[in-house]
């Protein structure tokens, strides 16, 4: 479905990204987690041709994406950004509609079936009843599912995540993945998720990738990729992983150095007495 | 709110017909009195009697005085509210207008030089180098603002602002050196100013307006993409740089090309386009026609108002549009809350 090859970028001077090699299966669900700064968003971005990479190729189904015209390739992925700053006020539903942009002719207006499609997108993030309001009247995880919509309404094989849910609650993160979990699971929709909340790339994903300082430091099933000496490797951070009871997955656990000696402890017992 | 294609003709159509009264109204009104009843007989009376109770003073005043100055206004209108309509989508800026990119220094360089040498009362040549100070100062902003073949939207309104500045004092300069009677024209050129509308100035504009409105219109829904973000674009299949670059150029021509003919007509360009999204929503696929049929009737308007408010003296249109306009724009803004 996905296949990189030998891919480098970097922005100015400095590489990003660093000699990347992978491929991603039909209906697979990749996670790829790695400290700021080690290429994710820019590994992302190389899929679609938002950036183009000086070396190395990305063969979607098999064909070079720089042979590929913007429009086919926004038929196959979608994507879904961290946030969006609309400065006009366009209505939720003309948002979700613009999904179906790749389908239309250059004048042509959207048909009964660009509509069709839409509302079943609307339908699945519960999102029927904000149809006419305006997008900049909507909380941060209402925007959001309208992105989702946006991408669903593409009808892509592919979908890439940058880091969607990292302005959502709780709530709504459970939500946004259950959802996209759901469609790769019915669907045979592949996933690409970059996310910082390792435990919901633990709980979500088939296979993770752990990039560090743009290149891959290892990749493989959740029980192989999330350990403790790999975190502290690459995120130089302490952290305890043990097992999430309701799955069998790894469970990652933060360790507050402020907390770990006795004396800050006591300070910290002191606090919710003042 | 949601646009189709019935919609959009049938939005254009009844903001045609808006045109077609003002067009009327303005026509009647004047410091010669011609009359609504005989400006209406004689379009209705036209087949069986053209000159129906008219005489040759009336037809005077309304073929070679009124009418082409009416057509000119709405032309200018429609071409400055279409350009605004683009410039705010492409900065994404809603303070953005046609000027943004310093094109009305700079054509006002031009003009202010050929009214000073005296070249000024030879046919047309206040717009000719007022047209070639407007493009000289597109391709100075693009080409500053060029890295590679790609714009870069802060570089570009920067670099707009820098040149813009850089002509203003150039036009403080040859105003302060300036004495004599010229100095009048030099004003009501800044203020805008379609008093001396000429057929001749009716022909060579159209044709680059209407096609540049053409272009515009083609990349109606890229640019609605392009609104909500570049990269958003991109991903939803719009080839970003090419079309950014083509409404650039497009949009600077069409303001470069009006402004040589009318002056610089503020406002028109910011006010227009907003309270067309205020009422229509921000679907450019029908906000640019309504924008620019729109922008006939305005300018018309102000026009009108322009030349009959203290007759016999007449005020530079771009006056009228500012001292109505900006009222008119606040009590919007408070109504609707939202820009």
């Amino acid at each position: 479905m996905i296949r990189v090859s030998n891919l480098s970028f970097r922005y100015v001077e400095e590489w990003v990204l660093r000699d990347i090699s992978f491929t991603v299966k039909k209906g697979e669900f990749l996670g790829v987690i790695g400290p700021n700064g080690s290429g994710k968003t820019t590994l992302l971005k190389s899929l679609n041709k938002t950036l183009s990479p000086e070396e190395g190729d990305v063969f979607i189904n098999g064909i070079n994406i720089k042979d590929m015209r913007r429009r086919e390739l926004a038929r196959i992925i979608g994507m879904v950004p961290q946030e969006a700053s609309i400065v006009f006020p366009f209505s939720v539903l003309e948002v979700v509609l613009m999904g179906r942009s790749p389908y239309l002719g250059r004048l042509s207006f959207e048909g009964e079936k660009d509509y069709a499609i839409a509302r079943e997108a609307m339908e699945m993030t519960d999102l029927l009843s904000f149809a006419t309001r305006s997008i900049n009247e909507l909380s941060g995880g209402e925007r959001q599912r309208v992105l989702i919509a946006r991408a669903l309404a593409q009808q892509p094989q592919i979908i890439l995540l940058d880091e969607s849910t990292a302005y959502l609650d709780i709530k709504h993160q459970i939500a946004f993945f259950d959802l996209i979990k759901t469609l790769n699971q019915k669907e045979g929709l592949t996933v690409m998720a970059v996310t910082h909340d390792v435990n919901l790339a633990s709980i979500f994903c088939d296979r993770i990738m752990l990039l560090s300082k743009g290149t891959v430091y290892c990749m493989g099933t959740p029980c192989d990729v999330i350990t403790e000496s790999n975190i502290k490797e690459v995120y130089e951070a302490d952290v305890l992983v043990d097992t999430n009871p309701q799955t069998g997955l790894p469970r990652v656990t933060l360790i507050a150095s402020s907390l770990s000696d006795k004396g800050s402890r006591s300070k910290a017992d002191a606090a919710p007495q003042l | 709110m949601v646009v189709n294609l019935r919609k959009v003709v049938l939005i254009s159509l009844i903001l045609v017909f808006v045109f077609v009264i003002v067009a009327i109204l303005s026509i009647s009104l004047g410091t010669a009195d011609i009359g609504l009843m005989k400006i209406l007989r004689g379009i209705f009376g036209w087949v069986s009697d053209p000159v129906r109770g008219w005489t040759d003073t009336d037809r005077v005043i309304v073929f070679q005085v009124r009418l082409p100055r009416i057509i000119l206004a709405g032309i200018v209108g429609a071409a400055l509210s279409v350009a605004g309509v683009v410039f705010q989508s492409l900065f994404r800026n809603p303070l953005a207008d046609p000027y943004i990119l310093g094109i009305s220094s700079g054509s006002a360089v031009g003009a202010i030089l050929a009214i000073i040498s005296g070249a000024g009362l030879s046919f047309l040549s206040i717009p000719a180098a007022s047209f070639c100070g407007a493009l000289l100062t597109i391709m100075l902003v693009l080409g500053i603002a060029r890295t590679g073949y790609r714009f870069q939207t802060n570089t570009l309104l920067l670099a707009g602002v820098i040149v813009g500045s850089f002509f203003s004092a150039i036009i403080m300069f040859l105003v302060s050196i300036t004495q004599d009677e010229r100095l009048h024209s030099i004003i009501f050129w800044l203020m805008g100013d379609l008093s001396l509308s000429k057929y001749n100035e009716i022909i060579i504009v159209t044709p680059f307006v209407i096609v540049g409105c053409l272009i515009i219109y083609l990349h109606a829904h890229p640019l609605n993409l392009i609104v909500t973000g570049e990269e958003t674009a991109l991903q939803l299949g719009v080839e970003v740089e090419r079309v950014k670059r083509l409404l650039l150029i497009t949009a600077s021509l069409i303001t470069g090309v009006v402004v040589s003919v009318s002056g610089v007509i503020g406002f028109v360009g910011l006010i227009v386009p907003h309270m067309m999204r205020m009422v229509f929503g921000s679907d450019h696929r029908l906000l640019l026609p309504v924008s620019g049929l729109f922008g006939l009737s305005f300018l018309v308007l102000a026009d009108t108002i322009a030349r009959t408010i203290i007759a016999p003296v007449e005020l530079p249109v771009g006056v009228i549009t500012a001292i109505f306009g900006a009222p008119f724009f606040i009590y919007l803004l408070r109504r609707k809350g939202a820009i």
